[in-house]
C-alpha cells in the first residue's frame, strides 16, 4: 500500500480485494474491463470497509464499552457484527420477524445480540433508535449515511488507483445504489486520488430506484425540465435544506433485488452526485436482467465457461448487467473524444453481498427463461430517457 | 537468502496474480480451527496453473527467444493456461486436441489467440501429435502439464504467498491440494521446502475411480500402512519402477471419475519422490465423486458459503473440511487446545457451470436416498464417513 493509504487507514480490517481484468467481459465489449471484488471482504461485502471504519472509530471516541446498535438483517448487520466481534464491542441488531434462521445464525455466531421486533424493517429501526436513546455508552451504526462510512468505502478506489494499469484512468466506474453508502465511497474516493472527472454509473432495479428518481427532482444530468418530468405514483418528493437538494422517498420497494432496497437515498450522496466534475450516469434495470446477468455470471452453461463463476446477489449483478448488453453499454460509456480508436477501460464494483443461494440461482433461470418467452425487450432508464434492449443473450 | 528475497528474485517478473488467502467463517466455525482458502481461482485461466505454465512460458521465451513455439495436448486447463500466457507474452501457441472436444474449448482457447489441432480420438493420440511437431520443429517447445521443476518452481510462488499472507508466525498444521499429475502437490512440496516448512504435513485429495497418486504410494515404503508385499494391486493397474527417482509408480488403465481434470493415468515420479521424502510426510485420501459432488454445492451455494463454483477435481480439496469427524482423523493436530491452522488450496479450473450444479444436486440426492456411508481411503486404511450433512 502506498505510504498515503497507509497513514489514511492505519489499523485497517478489511481486505485488500482482487481487481482483475475479465478477459470475457473485456472480449465480449472490446474494452478492458476490471472486476473489483468487494465479494472477498470478510462478510462478503464492501459494507465491511465502512462499517468497521465506522466501528474502529467508535471505540476509539467512546472506548471499549461502546454498544454497536444496527437495524438490519442484511448485509450491513452482518458486517457490524463481525466487526464488533473483532474489535470485542458489544453489538445488538434490531430485526423484524421473517428474517431468514442463516441471517440470525450468522449474526450470533458472530457474537451479536439479536433482537426481533416488529414485522416491518421501519419498525425494527425504531426499536433500535429506543435502544440508542436510553443507553448512553449505545451508539447507532449507520446504513449508508454518514461521512466516516463514506471515508472507509473511499478505500477501496485507492486501491484500484494502485492496481490498475500505472497511470490509467478509468473511463467509467459502475457501482449499484441502495441508499448511496457505496457510491458516497466512490465519489469521495474518486476526489480524493484526483479522480473527481471520472464518469460514476449508478445502477438501481426500476422496483428500488430512489437516487434515479431522486436525481430526477434536481437539476442535473437529466434531460429537460425538472418541472417537466413526472412523479412517480407512492413517491414523495421531499426538500433537505441541509444539503439543498431534493430527494425522493419511496411509498413501496417492489424489486427482487432486496439489498437495494433503501425507500431514500443519502442527500448528502445526492448532492456530491450532483456537484462532482464527472458525470453521475444514472440507470435503471429490470429484475429480470440484474437475474440474467447473475447467471452469466456464474456460468449456467458449458458455453458459458468462461465466466466468473461466482454467485452474487442481485443487487450486485446489476453493476454487471450493462456488460452484458453491447447496446446498453455503448451508451453508457463512449470514447467520445478525438481518440475514437481507444479501447475505454472501466471498473466494475462488485459490491458483493451474502443473499444469494443456488436455489435462487435455480429461481431465476425459470423466471428469465418465462420472460424471454413472453418476448418484447427489456426497459432501461438512463438520466431521464428510457430505451430498450433485447431480452436475448 | 531469506525466503523473501528468494521469492522477489524467482518472481520478479510473474504473470500471475497473487491471490487472496480468505479465512473461512463458516469452514473455520464447523471445525473449531482456522481455516484458509488458497483463491486460485482467481487467476487468469481459472486455475493454479497459470503459475507453473506462465512461468515455464517466460523461461522457454528467455532461453529460445521470442520466436519460440509453445506447444501442448490439453483440452483442459493446462491448455487454457498456456494460451493465455503465450498470449500476453505474444508466443505462438499450438494446443492438440482430439476429436469430440467441445466447441467451447475450442472457441477460447482460439480467442486467446492459440492455435487449435483437432487430431486422433483419443487424448494420446493428439499428445503424438504435439510430440512429433516439437520433434519437427527447432523452434517448437513441448509444455509439460505437470511434471517439470520449473512447473513446480511457478506453482511454489503459492506457498511464498500463503507464509507472507498468514498472521505473522503461523505455521499450518497442515495443508491440503488435489493431486491429478502431481503438479500442485510438487509445486507446494518445493514452496514449503524453500519456507522452511518442509515439515508441514501436506494431506493431498483424489478421486477413488482417479487415484494414480494414491496408488503409486502404495506401491512404495511409506507412509501406507502395512508391508508393500502386502498391498493389493488393483485391476488395471501396471506398477512401473523409475529408476530415475527410485520409484514405482501406478499406471492406471482406466479413469473412471467425474472429476476430469484430475485424469492422469500415472503420477510424476518425480514428484512421488517428494513425497516420500519429505519431513512432513503426505496424507493420501481419495474420496468418492458423490462427496467432492457435495462439497461443490456446498461451496457454492448455502447463504454463508463462498459462493463460488468449483470443478471436482477442485471441490475434492474441501470436501474433508464439510466432514468434521472425517477432518480430525486426517488432522489429529486440530483436536489439541490450541486451534489449528488448516490451509486448503482451491486449484481452480474452468469445468463447471450451474447445469453441472444441478446434475450434481440429483446425483447426490439419490446417493443420499440409497443409504450407507462413503468410503474414503487413508494412506492405505478405509474410513467411512457419513453422507448426510
Amino acid at each position: 500500500m502506498p505510504p498515503s493509504q497507509q497513514n489514511l487507514y492505519p489499523d485497517k480490517l478489511w481486505a485488500e480485494t482482487p481487481l482483475i481484468r475479465s478477459p470475457h467481459l473485456s472480449s465480449h465489449l472490446q474494452a478492458e474491463v476490471y472486476l473489483k471484488l468487494e465479494t472477498l471482504q470478510p462478510t462478503q461485502s464492501f459494507k465491511y470497509r465502512g462499517i468497521t471504519h465506522y466501528a474502529q472509530h467508535a471505540l476509539r471516541t467512546h472506548g471499549p464499552d461502546v454498544h454497536l446498535v444496527i437495524a438490519s438483517s442484511g448485509n450491513a448487520g452482518i458486517a457490524a457484527a463481525s466487526a464488533a466481534k473483532i474489535l470485542k464491542l458489544r453489538c445488538t441488531v434490531f430485526l423484524p420477524h421473517g428474517v431468514s434462521q442463516p441471517t440470525t445464525d450468522y449474526m450470533r455466531k458472530e457474537g451479536a445480540e439479536i433482537v426481533i421486533e416488529g414485522n416491518y424493517y421501519l419498525q425494527a429501526r425504531q426499536a433500535a433508535q429506543k435502544a440508542v436513546d436510553a443507553d448512553p455508552k449505545a451508539v447507532m451504526v449507520p446504513g449508508y449515511d454518514d461521512p466516516l462510512l463514506w471515508e472507509g468505502h473511499a478505500s477501496l478506489i485507492h486501491e484500484v488507483k494502485q492496481q490498475l494499469p500505472t497511470g490509467t484512468k478509468p473511463d467509467a466506474i459502475f457501482c449499484s445504489f441502495g441508499g448511496g453508502g457505496l457510491a458516497g465511497g466512490i465519489i469521495v474516493g474518486c476526489r480524493t486520488v484526483g479522480w473527481d472527472d471520472v464518469p460514476l454509473v449508478t445502477v438501481e432495479t426500476h422496483g428500488s430506484n430512489c437516487f434515479y428518481q431522486s436525481l430526477s427532482l434536481n437539476d442535473g444530468p437529466f434531460a429537460g425540465d425538472v418541472a417537466s418530468r413526472p412523479i412517480a405514483n407512492g413517491t414523495t418528493p421531499e426538500h433537505n435544506a441541509q444539503h439543498g437538494v431534493t430527494v425522493a422517498h419511496l411509498a413501496e420497494l417492489t424489486s427482487k433485488a432486496t439489498s437495494l432496497g433503501a425507500s431514500s437515498p443519502s442527500a448528502a450522496v445526492v448532492k456530491m452526485a450532483l456537484e462532482r466534475k464527472g458525470d453521475i450516469r444514472s440507470v435503471c434495470i429490470t429484475d429480470e436482467m440484474a437475474m440474467q446477468a447473475a447467471l452469466d455470471f456464474a456460468g449456467s452453461s458449458f458455453v458459458a465457461l468462461l465466466d466468473h463463476k461466482m454467485l452474487v446477489e442481485l443487487a450486485c449483478s446489476a453493476t454487471i448487467a450493462p456488460a452484458y448488453k453491447r447496446d446498453v453499454f455503448r451508451r453508457l460509456v463512449s470514447s467520445d473524444g478525438p481518440e475514437t480508436n481507444k479501447v475505454p477501460t472501466v471498473v466494475l464494483v462488485l459490491c458483493g453481498g451474502f443473499k444469494v443461494s443456488l436455489d435462487d440461482m435455480e429461481e431465476w433461470r425459470r423466471i428469465v427463461a418465462a420472460d424471454v418467452a413472453t418476448g418484447g425487450e427489456w426497459d432501461v432508464a438512463y438520466n431521464g430517457e428510457t430505451f430498450t434492449t433485447s431480452k436475448a443473450e | 537468502m531469506s525466503s523473501l528475497n528468494q521469492e522477489e528474485n524467482l518472481y520478479r517478473e510473474k504473470l500471475w496474480l497473487e491471490t487472496p488467502l480468505i479465512r473461512s467463517i463458516h469452514i473455520s466455525s464447523l471445525l473449531q480451527c482456522n481455516v484458509y482458502l488458497k483463491l486460485d481461482t482467481l487467476q487468469p485461466a481459472q486455475s493454479f496453473k497459470y503459475r507453473g505454465i506462465s512461468h515455464f512460458a517466460q523461461h522457454a521465451k528467455r532461453t529460445h527467444g521470442p520466436d519460440v513455439h509453445l506447444v501442448i495436448a490439453s483440452g483442459g486447463n493446462a491448455g487454457l493456461a498456456a494460451a493465455c500466457a503465450a498470449n500476453v507474452l505474444k508466443l505462438r501457441c499450438t494446443v492438440y486436441l482430439p476429436h469430440g472436444v467441445n466447441q467451447s474449448t475450442i472457441d477460447f482457447l482460439r480467442k486467446e489467440g492459440a492455435e487449435v489441432i483437432i487430431e486422433g480420438n483419443y487424448y494420446l493420440q493428439a499428445l503424438q501429435g504435439a510430440r512429433k511437431a516439437v520433434e519437427a520443429e527447432p523452434n517448437a517447445v513441448m509444455v509439460p502439464a505437470y511434471d517439470d521443476p520449473v512447473v513446480w518452481e511457478g506453482h511454489a510462488s503459492m506457498v511464498h504467498e500463503i507464509k507472507r499472507q498468514l498472521p505473522e508466525g503461523t505455521k499450518p498444521d497442515a495443508i491440503f491440494c488435489s493431486v491429478g499429475g502431481g503438479g500442485l502437490a510438487g509445486g507446494i512440496m518445493d514452496g514449503c521446502k524453500a519456507v522452511g516448512w518442509d515439515d508441514v504435513p501436506l494431506v493431498t485429495v483424489e478421486t477413488h475411480g482417479s487415484n494414480c497418486f494414491y496408488q503409486s504410494l502404495s506401491l512404495n515404503d511409506g507412509p501406507f500402512a502395512g508391508d508393500v508385499a502386502s498391498r493389493a494391486v488393483p485391476e488395471g493397474t501396471r506398477p512401473e519402477h523409475c529408476s530415475e527417482h527410485k520409484v514405482t509408480v501406478a499406471h492406471l488403465a482406466t479413469l473412471k471419475s467425474k472429476a476430469t481434470s484430475l485424469g492422469a493415468s500415472s503420477p510424476s515420479a518425480a514428484v512421488v519422490r517428494k513425497a516420500l521424502d519429505r519431513k512432513g510426510g503426505v496424507r493420501s485420501v481419495c474420496i468418492p465423486d458423490e462427496m467432492a459432488m457435495q462439497a461443490v454445492l456446498n461451496f457454492a451455494g448455502r447463504c454463508l458459503d463462498h459462493k463460488t463454483l468449483v470443478e471436482l477435481a477442485c471441490s475434492a480439496t474441501i470436501a474433508p473440511a464439510y466432514k468434521p469427524s472425517l477432518f480430525s482423523k486426517l488432522v489429529p493436530e486440530s483436536q489439541s487446545n490450541k486451534p489449528a491452522t488448516v490451509v486448503l488450496v482451491v486449484c481452480g479450473g474452468f469445468k463447471v457451470s450451474l447445469d453441472d450444479l444441478e446434475d450434481y444436486r440429483r446425483i447426490v440426492a439419490a446417493d443420499l436416498a440409497a443409504g450407507g456411508d462413503w468410503e474414503v481411503a487413508y494412506n492405505g486404511e478405509t474410513l467411512t464417513t457419513a453422507k448426510a450433512e
